[in-house]
Parts: structure tokens; C-alpha cells; sequence
């Protein structure tokens, strides 16, 4: 029996941490099969930036009219998957939203990864990398270049301190519970990542300090973020991103990727470690609503745009729309408008499709939809004749879709090995929330709660 | 028949040909005059708009109309080419000019070529420029001043979101401390 006194309360803390850690003490065959898969694309992918590297970006379809391809549009895309992080963990957080708690560990760690392989991409798309520096050097304040790198490396910074927070009691839970269970190298980095947390009041109050200033600094971070990488096209002397709403455009844009990116892992994870009693439709249903909602956010920035711009058809813009709705660019938007927005809400809001399948459908539509988005913003832009000669045409060559393969793979690399290393569920947070509604449903109140211990073992090696 | 006979008659012929041609040129090759070029770069700092002059001479006499290509050592990943800074024709003094804007501090190496022509064969120079700090290249022309709002307001809110992130990095160490003066019997648990 716990310190709480009721058995049940005690009984489910007990499982939750057997069914959250045990993923970091077994893996299957299956697991280092796909490890070994993602290496070898990996591999591959470096053999065609060494490509690149050697030969110049001519080994890419790339040209002097359009200069930007498949590697911003990678930037946009995985820097808009990293604000499911933001919006489910710290908007809902704020906003005391508790059904968020099971699945606010998944979108931070997006985040951090997303973050990760998106900052990469600028880099790829350097012909010259050996000069990055330069940006350091001869930088100005008043290049955007300069602003997304110190937005990005703010928001990146944000992110790690916000994902390791909430992760310092599971770090310690991990330390205490496995034991021998976990390599030498797991017990050294639960020891050391769990800064010698003891759960005492003092430790609980300054990490609930932190946590409360974190939830609120990461939500001006994540929309500054976006809205400055929306600027690089922005403010670019460009009929077809000559938009002022391209800022929130770009949020509300990545908000919906991100939702639908946290909704495939979760399901991934909910099917591979068994999670169906804490990850439940519940989760997935209000997820799906709040892409729903999304989708006709983007829908309605997509109106405004095409009616105010369509209406004057100043500069450019007839031959912007003539080649997205029916030209070169055609089958990327309607893909996006149709298969991207349309087809998810329909299938969130109708009540028969509205279930875990449903929603992971509409979740992946989205997710190459926005792909499809930020690729005909990227290379619309530029396709479009600023002077009066022949559009010109961009197709990636196969160099690019090797290192795009190889970003998707990464990107699936590093959270298939985190989730062998961190506890995918905030374990204390689930616990902390079951407990509250479980002693408000007997009409204890909940100040009386005593904090919650691990009931199982006692304190590890340190 | 016929064509064996056309053929005894045309190999000697093309034959005498080809050694002629071959004799000819090598003549006509030693007949080339050689002319020697001279490179004259000014010192400069960055962002001044130079001029880089090549003059060509045979025996203190210029070639005009000669086309000079200039080009600036570079080097990546370990592979040296040079780039083409510009192509100019000789005038009457048998100077070639092209303007230059050098971009960054140091040493640089200027090269000039002529590849040849009709009595005159090739000739190559190279010189180092030097190049001093300059003001910048950029100068800055704001179009709309708002008092307030400039580099400084951005570098304040950066600076303040950076302060909150120390500040949470030190409550982290503050959790560490707390958690090394606390025993383990003392709560003991990790959560």
C-alpha cells in the first residue's frame, strides 16, 4: 500500500512505471533490425552530400533562377513539426488542460529532434559550408539570415531546458527502479541526468518554478521562430511571398504539422510498447480536433490570401496563381488544399471515421501535405519570372531526395534510440493527476495530498 | 583498279602535306615573338574599388589588342582553382585595366594570363594584393527611423529571454545542491 493509503492509487503508479520503463531495460530484434535500416539510409545519405560536397551544388537542381529547393523546404517543414512541442505541451499546459499529461513528454522530445534535423538543412544547402562562419563574422542585424539564427538557437536552447524539467524525476525514478536492469552507461546517465533529485518539497517548489516560467517564456519563442523564418521569404523582393499575414500563416502551418506528427508517434508508440491504457482515444480524439480546427484555420488564410491577391493581380500574381492552380506547381496544391486540408477535417469530423485510424490518416495527409505546402511556397516563389523571360523549372535531382530520405531517417533514428533511453510518458505528471482525481472522487481535498513516492524499491546507488 | 591507283597517287600527297603543315608551324612558333607581362595592383582596403592592370610588352615595345584574362587564387576542400576576375583588351600601351572590389582582409593572389595569338605567344604574371580593413562594404540607409526601435531593442529582448534561461539553468543547480545536502533518508524517493 502507498503513503496515499489507497491500494488502487499505489497499483497504478506501480504499473504505470513498469509499463513506462520498461522499454528502457529490453530490446527486441525488430528494433535493432530497424536501427540497422536507418543507418544504412543514413550512410547513403552522407555518400550524396559527400557528392555534393565534391562536385558543388550542381549535383542538385538547383540553378541561378531557382536557388532554393528541396533543402529549405526541409527547413520550413521540420522547423514546423517542432512546434508540436509549443502547442501541446506548453499551451495546454498553461492552460491546465490535464488529458495533455500523457502525451506532453512525445512533443517536447519532437521538438528537440525536429529542431535538430531542421537547423541542419540551411547547412546543406550552403555550396560554399567552409565559409558558415562568415555568418558569425560579417553578419549584419539587419539580414533575416542573422535573426533565424538566433531565433532558432534561442528556441533550440528553450526546448532542451524545457524537455530535461519535467524529465528530472523520471530521470531519478529511472535511477532508483532499474538498477542492474540497464546498461552501466544508462545508470551513469540516470544518476547524472537526475542532479540528485530526492522529490524533497524544496527541490518540488524550484522545479515547479522553473517549469512555470518555461511554459510561458517557449510559447513567444516557438511563434517568434516560425515568424521569422516565414520573414527570410517575406521580406524578399518576390510577388508570390510578398505577404504580410505570412507570419501567422506559418505558425498556424506548423502548429498543424506538428499535431499531426505527435499523433503518428503516438500511435507508433501507444501499438509498439503496449501504452493503450495512458495514450487512449480520448488523446487522440482531442488531438484530431484540434486539427480540425487547424485545417480551417489554413483554409481561411488561404481564401484571404488568394481573394485579396487574386482581386488586383498585381505584378506577378497571375502567373503565382496560373502555375499553382493549373501549371508546373498544380498537383503539389492540390494535393495540399484537397488531401491536406479538406480530406482531414472531414474525416476528424465525421463521427464513424473520427477513431485512432481515422485520425492517423487524416494525421499523415497532413503531414505530406504540408510538405507539399512549403515546397510550392519555396519554389513558386522563385519560379516566378521577375523579368520577362521563361519561367524556369526545378526537379530535385537524386542527390537531394537521398539526403531528404536520409532527414526523415534521422529524424526517426533519434527518437527510435530515445525511447530505449527516456521515459516517453511524464511518469510523475500522469501519477500526480490520477492521484488528484482519485482522492477528489472520495471528497479528500486536494491540498491534503502528500507528495507521491515510488512505492516499489527504495533509493539506488548514490 | 582505278581507286588503288587514285590512292598511290593522293597518300604521297597527303603525306608531303601533313610534314609541311607540321614543319610550317613549328617555324612559324619559333618566329613568335615572346612577350613578358607585368602585373600592377595598388594597395587597397576592403570595399575600395580598384584598378588591376596588366601590361604587355615585347622587348620594352606594348601589344595592343591583346585579350588578358585576371583571376584570384581560391581554394576549397583542399582543391586550388582560381577565379576569373575579369577579361580586358590591351590598349595602344598594351595596358589592360578591370576594376576589382576586394572583399576581405589579407593576402591576395592576382594572376593575369594571355593565352597567345597570331606572332605572339603566351604570357602569365602574379602578384599579391594587399588588402587593409576598410570602413565595410555595407553602409546602412535606413528608410524609416523610429526612435526606440533598432538593434538595441532586439539585442534587450534577447538578452532578457538568455537572463530567463540562466536563471532556470540556475534553479536547476539549486534542485542538484538541495539534492546533494538532502540524505537519502530524507525523502529518499524520486517522486
Amino acid at each position: 500500500m502507498g503513503p496515499s493509503g489507497s491500494p488502487q492509487i499505489s497499483g497504478y503508479r506501480e504499473r504505470l512505471e513498469d509499463r513506462v520503463l520498461s522499454p528502457l531495460t529490453t530490446a527486441s530484434r525488430a528494433y535493432y533490425l530497424l536501427i540497422g535500416i536507418l543507418v544504412l539510409i543514413i550512410a547513403w545519405g552522407i555518400y550524396a552530400y559527400t557528392t555534393q560536397l565534391r562536385d558543388g551544388l550542381y549535383v542538385t537542381g538547383l540553378r541561378d533562377r531557382i536557388t532554393w529547393g528541396m533543402y529549405i523546404t526541409l527547413f520550413v517543414f521540420f522547423i514546423g513539426i517542432s512546434h508540436a512541442g509549443t502547442l501541446i505541451s506548453a499551451i495546454l499546459r498553461v492552460s491546465k488542460a490535464e488529458w495533455r499529461v500523457p502525451v506532453t513528454r512525445m512533443a517536447e522530445f519532437i521538438t528537440v529532434v525536429a529542431l535538430m534535423i531542421g537547423a541542419l538543412m540551411p547547412l546543406i544547402d550552403l555550396g560554399r559550408p567552409d565559409r558558415v562562419h562568415h555568418l558569425f563574422m560579417f553578419g549584419r542585424w539587419q539580414a533575416p539570415i542573422t535573426w533565424d539564427i538566433l531565433a532558432i538557437t534561442t528556441y533550440f536552447t528553450g526546448s532542451l531546458i524545457y524537455l530535461y524539467l519535467p524529465l528530472i524525476p523520471d530521470f531519478a525514478l529511472a535511477r532508483d527502479r532499474l538498477g542492474d536492469s540497464v546498461s552501466p552507461f544508462k545508470r551513469v546517465l540516470y544518476r547524472t541526468l537526475a542532479i540528485g533529485w530526492r522529490g524533497s518539497p524544496e527541490q518540488r517548489r524550484k522545479l515547479h518554478v522553473a517549469m512555470g516560467i518555461m511554459m510561458i517564456l517557449i510559447i513567444p519563442i516557438a511563434v517568434s521562430v516560425h515568424t521569422v523564418v516565414s520573414w527570410i521569404f517575406g521580406m524578399t523582393l518576390r510577388d508570390a511571398w510578398n505577404n504580410p499575414e505570412f507570419g501567422v500563416f506559418f505558425v498556424a502551418g506548423a502548429i498543424y504539422s506538428g499535431i499531426a506528427a505527435l499523433i503518428i508517434l503516438m500511435v507508433v508508440i501507444r501499438k509498439a510498447y503496449h501504452l493503450e491504457e495512458y495514450l487512449t482515444p480520448k488523446h487522440f480524439i482531442n488531438l484530431g480536433y484540434m486539427l480540425a480546427a487547424l485545417s480551417l484555420i489554413m483554409m481561411y488564410f488561404n481564401i484571404l490570401e488568394y481573394v485579396t491577391e487574386g482581386y488586383k493581380l498585381t505584378g506577378e500574381s497571375e502567373f503565382g496563381f496560373n502555375q499553382l492552380f493549373t501549371g508546373a506547381l498544380a498537383p503539389y496544391y492540390w494535393f495540399y488544399a484537397i488531401g491536406g486540408l479538406v480530406i482531414p477535417g472531414v474525416i476528424i469530423l465525421i463521427p464513424w471515421t473520427r477513431n485512432i485510424p481515422g485520425i492517423l490518416v487524416a494525421s499523415i495527409l497532413v503531414v505530406i501535405g504540408m510538405w507539399m505546402e512549403r515546397y510550392f511556397i519555396v519554389v513558386g516563389g522563385l519560379r516566378t519570372p521577375t523579368m520577362p523571360y521563361e519561367a524556369a523549372d526545378y526537379f530535385p535531382s537524386w542527390v537531394e531526395w537521398s539526403i531528404m530520405t536520409a532527414a526523415f531517417a534521422g529524424f526517426i533514428l533519434i527518437i527510435t534510440i530515445a525511447v530505449k533511453i527516456l521515459p516517453v510518458i511524464a511518469i510523475w505528471e500522469v501519477a500526480e493527476v490520477h492521484d488528484e482525481h482519485e482522492l477528489a472522487a472520495r471528497g479528500r481535498p486536494i491540498e491534503a495530498v502528500p507528495p507521491p513516492v515510488t512505492a516499489a524499491q527504495p533509493a539506488g546507488g548514490d | 583498279m582505278i581507286s588503288t591507283n587514285y590512292l598511290k597517287v593522293l597518300l604521297p600527297l597527303v603525306l608531303a602535306a601533313a610534314i609541311l603543315a607540321i614543319w610550317s608551324s613549328s617555324v612559324s612558333a619559333q618566329d613568335a615573338a615572346r612577350p613578358s607581362m607585368e602585373l600592377i595592383v595598388p594597395a587597397a582596403a576592403v570595399g575600395d574599388v580598384i584598378d588591376l592592370q596588366a601590361v604587355l610588352l615585347v622587348e620594352g615595345v606594348a601589344v595592343p589588342e591583346a585579350e588578358i584574362t585576371f583571376f584570384r587564387a581560391t581554394e576549397f576542400m583542399n582543391n586550388g582553382s582560381d577565379l576569373v576576375i575579369g577579361i580586358a583588351m590591351t590598349n595602344t600601351r598594351g595596358v589592360a585595366t578591370v576594376t576589382y572590389v576586394p572583399r576581405t582582409e589579407g593576402e591576395i593572389l592576382v594572376l593575369a594570363e594571355f593565352e597567345g595569338m597570331d606572332g605572339f605567344r603566351g604570357a602569365f604574371a602574379e602578384t599579391t594584393l594587399i588588402v587593409g580593413a576598410g570602413p565595410g562594404q555595407y553602409k546602412v540607409e535606413a528608410g524609416v527611423s523610429v526612435p526606440g526601435v533598432n538593434v538595441s531593442f532586439l539585442v534587450a529582448i534577447l538578452s532578457a529571454v538568455w537572463g530567463t534561461f540562466f536563471f532556470v539553468m540556475f534553479l536547476i543547480w539549486q534542485i542538484a545542491r538541495d539534492g546533494s545536502m538532502t540524505p537519502a533518508s530524507e525523502g529518499g524517493q524520486s517522486e
